[in-house]
């Protein structure tokens, strides 16, 4: 019985620790669990626009087609920082334009969900998606 | 028994640990996907104004939300951005109510929603039209433009009046008569002026407002949040903010 339970505990703990979802020792400087290059990637996308006040725009009108609402906006760092609220203490996102040559913008997103910064890609995936149909209007309508 | 009741606990331990991980993941890319209410949203939260003076509308925007009570607490004009937030009672009579049944039976206090802070953001865009092929390109009348045009015509009036009047009236005479006629003349010259620049294709503004809201109970813990998203909310913010750009683009 107790070799059995001796067992199970250290199994809790590996199973804990390897999850990465509840520590609670995020610190400030703490980064993710995946490596900064990875992560960066994921939460970018280059666009082929010179336009970076338009893209603002379109970000900005993206995030409100998805219900978040817009808390401040930057236009000369470029960027822009939103909550949706709903789910577990909400989801707040950080979005940033910056010009990549003279031809191009890269938007990077970056999102946390509750006290949780969001890691994984598909997320990071689906907010995109939901921009490159918003890029794709501004760019074809006109408006 | 015992020993599968802890593998068990232990086996649902490390599930739950897990899939904790996964929902989160699931939940955020759920929220991050355009959803088919998104454009019934998108259309109920916004109007369009046909000016193409973005400013103008975020002022007139910006009235409205003080007209609300709201306190601005950011605004980025360039992005045509405003946010704004007040703080409200949210007593519900039906759970004071039940608060009270509760406490009379012996239960205790009960916490109930206390107070919300209700949250704004409204953001203004311009909108371009698609150009009109053959449309000969005109120049935008300016009021500056307006203001020389009726000084020029002033004095060629003035000076035509002048010659004319010169020989049968004497000069007093002639100067009053002139300066009543010129002034009159002017006054119509600058009405249809003014009429024909308010009337030129502007182009058009268009406004998204969102609001949402944060419900605290008595013992401070947040009890709901939410997007508010009754359509009445919207239609009655924007018959205020309709009658706030008319008086904004009138001067009054």
């Amino acid at each position: 019985m107790k070799k059995l339970l001796f067992a199970v505990l250290p199994l809790c703990f590996v199973v804990v620790s390897a999850s990465g979802c509840a520590n609670p020792n995020q610190q400030a400087l703490a980064t993710s669990t995946e490596s900064q290059v990875k992560l960066r990637s994921m939460q970018s996308r280059v666009f082929d626009t010179s336009d970076k006040m338009t893209t603002m725009r379109t970000v900005i009108a993206t995030l409100q087609d998805l219900s978040f609402v817009i808390d401040k906006a930057d236009a000369n760092l470029g960027t822009v920082t939103a909550t949706k609220l709903a789910g577990r203490g909400g989801l707040r996102m950080t979005v940033m334009v910056q010009p990549k040559g003279d031809k191009q913008m890269r938007v990077r997103a970056n999102a946390q969900m509750g006290m949780q910064a969001i890691e994984d890609p598909l997320p990071y995936q689906a907010f995109f998606q939901s921009l490159e149909k918003g890029m794709f209007l501004t760019a074809n309508l006109d408006e | 028994m015992k020993r599968s009741l802890l593998l068990g606990a232990a086996v649902a331990f490390a599930i739950a640990a897990l899939t904790g991980c996964a929902t989160q993941n699931q939940i955020s890319k759920e929220m991050l996907t355009l959803s088919p209410e998104s454009m019934k949203m998108r259309q109920l939260q916004t109007k369009r104004y046909d000016t193409n003076d973005e400013k103008m509308v975020l002022t007139a925007s910006a009235s409205v939300l003080q007209d609300l009570g709201f306190q601005l607490d950011e605004s980025t004009p360039d992005l045509g951005i405003i946010v704004g937030s007040k703080t409200r009672d949210a007593t519900d009579a039906g759970q004071v109510t039940m608060a009270i049944f509760i406490a009379a039976l012996g239960g205790g206090s009960v916490p109930i929603d206390h107070h919300q802070n209700i949250r704004v953001s409204l953001v203004t865009a311009p909108m371009h039209r698609p150009k009109e092929s053959g449309a000969p390109q005109r120049k935008r009348i300016t009021p500056e433009m307006v203001n020389t045009a009726c000084a020029r015509i002033n004095a060629a009036v003035q000076k035509s009046l002048d010659a004319e009047l010169n020989g049968m009236l004497t000069p007093k005479e002639a100067q009053q008569a002139r300066n009543a006629l010129a002034q009159q003349f002017g006054r119509e010259v600058n009405t249809d002026l003014t009429l024909r620049m308010k009337s030129q294709d502007f182009g058009a503004t268009r406004v998204r407002v969102t609001f949402q809201r944060v419900v605290i109970n008595t013992q401070g813990q947040v009890t709901r949040m939410e997007a508010l998203e009754t359509p009445e909310l919207y239609q009655q913010f924007y018959e205020k903010l309709s009658k706030s750009v008319f008086l904004e683009a009138n001067d009054i």
